[in-house]
């Protein structure tokens, strides 16, 4: 025998008896699943296989505990589908957030708008009567004093060729017109005059704005006056007329309160005024024509 | 139960079904408990317990197939021992530590190591080994997860998993009660020399 094969046979040997061979990677892969190993590792094998072997009666005992807790949280969980889970859901996270910022978006500018509707005095009637319940503090105005209802059977009824654009509520011109000098937004209804204390506000503007020349009203003011006066030319004199009857209905406190007013139609220079202030306090106020 | 009949069960679970759940809590509840006896010995069936009940409240928003629903699982059991020991205050590094005896009772080891094996001593033997190593044995051999899933439920890297494995196998060929057993399935050269061998060292620190 070659001196040197007996030489490391011998050492390999001893060595052997010595030290069992250390696991490495590989083998150790081969253990932990199962793949073939040599026989010194069979007390090993063993070791993992039976660790790893049948359910035993002991460790099933708690089976209806957890079987009754999963029927009792699936009843909890039955309006929302146990599925929804693997479903997909009606939105995704971001469209989610997205629209949960949209809608927030949404309701802030329907409240703010509103609110600066109400501020404007610029909502129907009733509601703007009840925004000025509410926010009087704030300086929400009361409604115009003639429920928008009548206004707008009024509306239809065209007096004037030139009440065409004026005559169209929502046109925010007064309030570009008038606006500067009234307390007051003239805006709320620009057709016909159906709001006296505006046409009156207006009037009083067009007066002391001929005196001034400076504070001249505005194209829109200006129409909506004509419209109520029946054209241009009658303007001053309808207006004194307004501000006249103005001044009487302030002198006059047994005149109905709140809505009397306003059951002075645009078109009083008819002189209908008081038996509609007396017998028909407002709803009238404008099919008098 | 192989991958394809947990998926099935899986599915009917998450669809409401009880036979579905039950048999997914048959193929695991086994892995579970045993796997939570090397964490926390004794209390690992009440740990299993609140385990699954986790997994009740949870399971309608898990996503994902039976292999991701094992990797799953034994995430959820890990943190349930975790808190366990945390409130415990138990050590089960000490292989002296009463709780590391027989899972199922004090048995005469003597005697189980002639009588054959049991899954209980075989438990017991990895149990005894630094935790970290017994856990990466057991995720691998009883769960039945792979390195890269094994990695995930102890939030470590695959590398230091597969070394944790490593070492647990030859701490456990180096165990006394394992080397008796080979020893009587050995021929006589080979026991003779695993007479002579008793490395079976004490506690490797763990971090």
């Amino acid at each position: 025998m070659n001196p040197w094969v007996a030489f490391t046979h011998a050492m390999s040997t001893f060595w052997t008896a010595r030290r069992p061979r250390r696991i490495g990677t590989r083998e150790a892969e081969q253990l932990l699943t199962g793949g073939p190993v040599s026989s010194d590792r069979r007390a090993l094998t063993e070791v993992l296989s039976t660790v790893a072997g049948p359910a035993l009666p002991y460790e099933m005992h708690d089976r209806d505990a957890v079987m009754a807790a999963f029927a009792q949280t699936r009843r909890h969980q039955a309006p929302v589908p146990a599925r929804a889970g693997r479903r997909r859901p009606l939105l995704p996270a971001v469209g989610r957030a997205l629209a949960v910022k949209l809608i927030l978006v949404l309701a802030a500018l329907l409240v703010g708008g509103t609110a600066w509707a109400a501020g404007a005095g610029a909502l129907p009637g009733p509601i703007q009567q009840a925004a000025h319940g509410f926010f009087s503090g704030v300086g929400v105005p009361p409604p115009d004093h003639i429920p928008p209802t009548h206004a707008a059977t009024e509306q239809p009824t065209p007096r004037r060729s030139d009440g065409t654009a004026g005559d169209r509520p929502g046109n925010a011109e007064p309030t570009s017109g008038g606006g500067a000098e009234n307390d007051r937004p003239p805006g709320r209804d620009e057709g016909s005059g159906r709001s006296i204390p505006a046409i009156v506000e207006l009037c009083r503007d067009y007066l002391t704005g001929e005196e001034r020349p400076g504070t001249s009203l505005g194209a829109a003011a200006l129409r909506r006056l004509a419209a109520a006066a029946d054209g241009e030319a009658n303007i001053d004199a309808y207006c004194t007329k307004i501000l006249a009857e103005d001044d009487k209905d302030r002198d006059d406190p047994a005149a109905t309160p709140d809505p009397a007013p306003s059951a002075t139609p645009p078109g009083a220079e008819t002189g209908r005024d008081e038996t509609d202030r007396a017998g028909r306090p407002d709803p009238d106020a404008g099919e008098d024509r | 139960m192989d991958h394809e009949d947990l998926d099935g069960a899986l599915l009917a679970a998450q669809d409401g079904d009880e036979a579905g759940f039950a048999a997914l809590w048959q193929a695991l509840q086994p892995a579970v408990r045993r796997y939570l006896w090397v964490m926390v010995g004794d209390a690992a069936d009440d740990v299993a317990s609140e385990t699954w009940l986790q997994v009740v409240r949870d399971l309608s928003r898990f996503r994902g197939d039976a292999a991701a629903f094992r990797v799953w699982l034994f995430r959820i059991a890990r943190n349930r021992g975790v808190d366990d020991r945390r409130r415990v205050g138990r050590r089960r590094e000490d292989p002296d530590d009463p709780a590391s005896l027989d899972p199922a009772g004090v048995h005469d080891t003597a005697q189980q190591v002639l009588d054959g094996l049991d899954t209980e001593w075989a438990v017991r033997i990895i149990a005894s080994l630094p935790r970290y190593q017994a856990e990466a044995l057991m995720l691998r051999v009883v769960a039945g997860l792979d390195v890269t899933q094994t990695a995930q439920v102890l939030g470590r890297r695959p590398g230091a998993v597969r070394v944790a494995a490593m070492r647990g196998l030859r701490n456990l060929a180096r165990h006394p009660e394992v080397q008796a057993r080979q020893a009587t399935r050995a021929p006589n050269r080979q026991r003779a020399r695993l007479e002579a061998e008793h490395s079976w060292p004490r506690r490797e620190v763990t971090p």
